[in-house]
């Protein structure tokens, strides 16, 4: 291209992009054409745009010796397109010629400026290419790289009869070199014009050139460059950015080299080479992931359980990188729902068995791990006996809810604690800070174990029974007291046994070396599908966890203090724990603050969806009114109706009172009385009970 | 404890293995037991004591591997280390130990896969970030392999390829194609197609 004021105006185009308009596609972009070129390629345009009957105004060849190559254009040698004029688009430009300027009235100026050979490729492979001064441009070195040769445009040979010559020759080594005999070709008539051009690269004139069109670099900006001392292409390239769009320097990267060339000692001026990076070409990002979409996009982790639960025919739901089992189908349920219901049910009236292994499970040993867990969670662990577990909140250090999960004590300095599914690595990683730069000097030793246990919730009203194949000398099922737990033997198998219960009835937790799962879970599922019980998945463990009130990822969402979520009595002010101070910042409390509540459907509308705005009623469904959300909700067929759980702003001092919740997307509004969030659980009498 | 065999149920990724390629061998490893050994600060002698005294073996340094006829012990990161023995062999002395370190038990919780054959460092090589020529034998070492953390051990004849029980499907399925890929790449560099 060649660079010259005011050249970003609409209607300055390539000239080889205004050939391909005319005769690919048969439109003429513009009435009255101007062309600006330095070399015969300007002249072809030329040519196509007289035969399509596309006015030409004038050619405007820097060469001064040029011979008209179509008749009806007016050809203005040696000038040079000084300006150009138009508010919207191109109206005309200025010429300067050798006897003064000139303006023309056009629509359209076609700019050429040459060809440059796409050399990217052997430029990548470390051959640097060469300046051939018949064509004002960088071509690769013949041979520069092993079994690597250029032909036609990439060799610096534009015309089609070189192209054709160049490839008809190498395809004839090819052949040679493979022991084959190369057939005679008769090769078609083609053009073989030379390309006669002129190196000039840039207007001397007032006003902003552009080099680079897609990051706006100007003339100025390179000369800037230069006056800062950045020297060589490189620098001047990362001071202005040039060439570091798609086009990849295609258009301008040479005109801006000759800007910067300097003249050797023999006085040649040297254009410095240019080197490439991959890819010449935009590629698609997925491209390079090849392989990286389905399963290869991420590792996917699998419980020790699955091989049983494939066996089942489980549909599957993924959390974080986990396959979790979500419902187990039967023949006679064509809609999930009518699977998730019967689970839901057969654990409040007999006993469910769901596969909890994908809980993170991290031991803390040590004379000080005691007081590092007094740190860790916000509630007390000091006067956590041996024996018992205690439900944990873990709050970050802005004071902000993290996780939660329940923390056994196995022995005076061994504990073991439970994160959720998706937050094991974070609270892996949480723990290991605290522990090797936050009090480096307490003696204790974290271990991920979570992988070593297969650990299954048996839960309902049978749970025992289940649970009859447990040993211990002094506990187990019969006599464990909730938030107890105990080790022993399952059948043989060394097995650990909490009395813990995230579905909110009564209910264990078994866990048995990984290896063991898959026997266990049978097993279990045996024991409870002879007591009309069964298999459960997720999806019916939450339906659970909802009807009892209980905390998810919905609710411990990053924007939570243990306030909002009704666990503020666990963080006693007389300990120190990590969030403390923060939680204690002006905004983190009060009433302004979106608390924990539950909701029960109360007007003619029984559907509550999660996500609904939280309104007062007969307030306008406007952002500045909103005073809260749904967080979790589902139908439960313990209740049969749908509960549900919300943030709502001064949640607990507006219990008793009525909300509306609104789903504008599917047009939903529920009113809603607000109650607390664990008001409903059917199964909070036996969750308690002594044994 | 002695612990019924019959019950146990060996992942289903391992029907995957073995993984046969020119000059590449994957098998799964033999079950083993395994505990993560966590030395207490000040007392790291008396356990080196102990180590040597039941099992033979003694502490290593990082990245370090220690064995005896059927102990091992591998360093696994900063400030623990695996006690590997043959199932039927139960480190009898673990309640010695435990009074100078954090003793839990990960058999379970780890698969192992054994890598070997002529060209197996040069497949290696293409998933994991090392430089494995220059790892020494009887060298343990953490590096992601496709994106996902891998316990290696080198020895004389194979890599002791250690991750964890719920990524063993994974890293086997990413074996499987890296193999293909390394096959295919090989391949092109000796015929040019």
């Amino acid at each position: 291209m060649i660079a010259f004021p005011d050249n970003d105006r609409p209607g300055v185009m390539l000239s080889g992009a205004l050939r391909s308009y005319v005769t690919r596609f048969g439109v003429a972009p513009a009435k009255k054409v101007a062309i600006f070129t330095n070399n015969n390629d300007g002249w072809r345009t030329a040519r196509d745009l007289d035969l399509a009957q596309v006015e030409i105004v004038a050619v405007i060849d820097t060469r001064t010796d040029v011979e008209p190559k179509v008749a009806t254009a007016r050809v203005i040698s040696g000038g040079q397109v000084i300006a150009t004029e138009g508010k919207k688009g191109l109206t005309g430009i200025t010429v300067r010629t050798a006897s003064g300027t000139e303006k023309l009235e056009v629509d359209c100026l076609a700019v050429s400026g040459g060809w440059n050979p796409s050399f990217q490729l052997s430029s990548h492979l470390g051959g640097r290419p060469k300046w051939n001064d018949a064509i004002a441009a960088f071509v690769p070195v013949s041979d520069s790289i092993a079994e690597m040769g250029a032909i036609g445009a990439a060799a610096g040979k534009f015309s089609s009869k070189a192209a054709l010559l160049g490839g008809e020759t190498e395809a004839v080594v090819a052949l040679l070199e493979l022991d084959f005999e190369p057939p005679v070709l008769r090769m078609p008539k083609a053009d073989d014009g030379p390309v006669a051009v002129t190196p000039f690269w840039f207007v001397e004139a007032k006003g902003r050139s552009f080099l680079d069109f897609q990051n706006d670099v100007t003339m100025g900006d390179v000369e800037q460059a230069q006056q800062e001392n950045l020297q060589g292409a490189d620098l001047v390239k990362r001071y202005t950015t040039l060439g570091m769009g798609t086009d990849q320097g295609r258009l301008g990267a040479v005109s801006a080299a000759a800007m910067i060339a300097t003249p050797d000692d023999a006085g040649l001026v040297q254009i410095p080479d240019p080197s490439f990076r991959a890819p010449v070409v935009p590629v698609q990002i997925g491209a390079f992931g090849a392989g990286g979409a389905g399963q290869g996009f991420a590792p996917t982790r699998h419980s020790p359980v699955q091989p049983w639960t494939e066996i089942q025919k489980a549909s599957y739901t993924d959390v974080g990188l986990w396959r979790c089992p979500a419902f187990y189908p039967r023949d006679e349920e064509p809609h999930w729902r009518q699977s998730v219901d019967r689970e839901a049910v057969c654990v409040r009236n007999s006993v469910g068995i769901c596969d909890l292994s994908t809980l993170g499970k991290i031991d803390v040993q040590g004379p000080d791990a005691q007081a590092f867990l007094d740190q860790i969670y916000c509630n007390d662990m000091k006067s956590l006996g041996i024996g018992k577990m205690r439900y944990g909140l873990m709050l970050r250090d802005d004071g902000f809810a993290m996780d939660d999960g329940t923390c056994a004590r196995l022995g005076k300095q061994q504990f073991v604690i439970t994160t959720s599914t998706s937050m094991r690595e974070q609270v892996l990683a949480h723990l290991e800070f605290c522990a090797q730069c936050l009090w480096p000097e307490m003696e204790l030793h974290i271990t991920d174990i979570s992988e070593q246990w297969a650990q299954i919730s048996v839960a309902g009203p049978n749970a025992r029974e289940v649970l009859s194949g447990f040993n211990d000398s002094e506990q187990g099922p019969e006599n464990l007291p909730f938030m107890g737990h105990c080790q022993g033997t399952f059948r043989h198998v060394p097995a650990r046994l909490f009395r813990v219960s995230y579905s909110g009835d009564f209910g264990f937790e078994l866990a048995v070396p990984a290896s063991y799962g898959v026997w266990a879970m049978a097993e279990l599922v045996a024991e409870a599908e002879a007591l009309g019980g069964g298999a459960i998945g997720l999806d019916a463990l939450d339906v659970l966890r909802m009807e009892a009130g209980f905390l998810s990822h919905a609710e411990l969402n990053g924007q939570t203090t243990a306030g909002d979520l009704g666990l503020g009595h666990l963080s006693p002010l007389s300990k120190s724990f990590i969030g403390k101070t923060s939680g204690q910042r002006a905004g983190l409390s009060g009433p302004q603050r979106q608390q924990l509540v539950g909701l029960r459907p109360a007007g003619a509308v029984k559907q509550i969806v999660a996500g609904a705005h939280l309104l007062e009623p007969g307030t306008e469904p406007v952002g500045s009114n909103d005073k809260g959300h749904v967080t979790s909700a589902c139908y439960s067929p313990n209740l049969n109706r749908t509960v549900a759980l919300a943030l709502l702003q001064n949640g607990r001092g507006r219990i008793g009172s009525r909300i509306l919740a609104v789903d504008p997307v599917r047009e939903i509004e529920t009113l809603c009385d607000v109650i607390p969030h664990r008001a409903d659980n059917p199964g909070k009498e036996r969750m308690r009970a002594e044994t | 404890m002695q612990r019924p065999e019959a019950y146990r149920t060996d992942p289903a990724f391992l029907n995957g293995l073995p993984i046969n390629a020119d000059g590449i061998e994957i098998t799964a490893g033999a079950y083993c037991r395994t505990y993560e050994v966590s030395p207490f600060r000040r007392v790291e002698e008396k356990l080196n004591k102990c180590l040597q005294e039941y099992c033979g073996v003694t502490l290593p340094g990082t990245s370090g591997a220690s064995s005896s006829e059927q102990f091992q012990l591998l360093w696994c990161r900063f400030g623990a280390f695996f006690l590997v023995c043959p199932p039927e062999v139960e480190a009898a002395h673990l309640g010695e130990l435990a009074k100078f370190s954090a003793i839990n038990e990960v058999s379970d919780g780890w698969i192992r896969l054994i890598a070997s054959g002529e060209r197996v460092e040069m497949f290696l090589q293409t998933g994991v970030s090392i430089d494995l020529s220059q790892v020494p034998e009887e060298t343990t070492f953490i590096s992601d392999f496709n994106g996902m953390r891998i316990h290696f051990y080198k020895t004389t004849s194979a890599y002791h390829i250690r991750t964890e029980r719920s990524l063993g499907s994974s890293v086997v399925s990413e074996l499987q194609q890296a193999v293909r890929h390394f096959q295919a790449v090989e391949k092109f560099k000796q015929t040019g197609r």
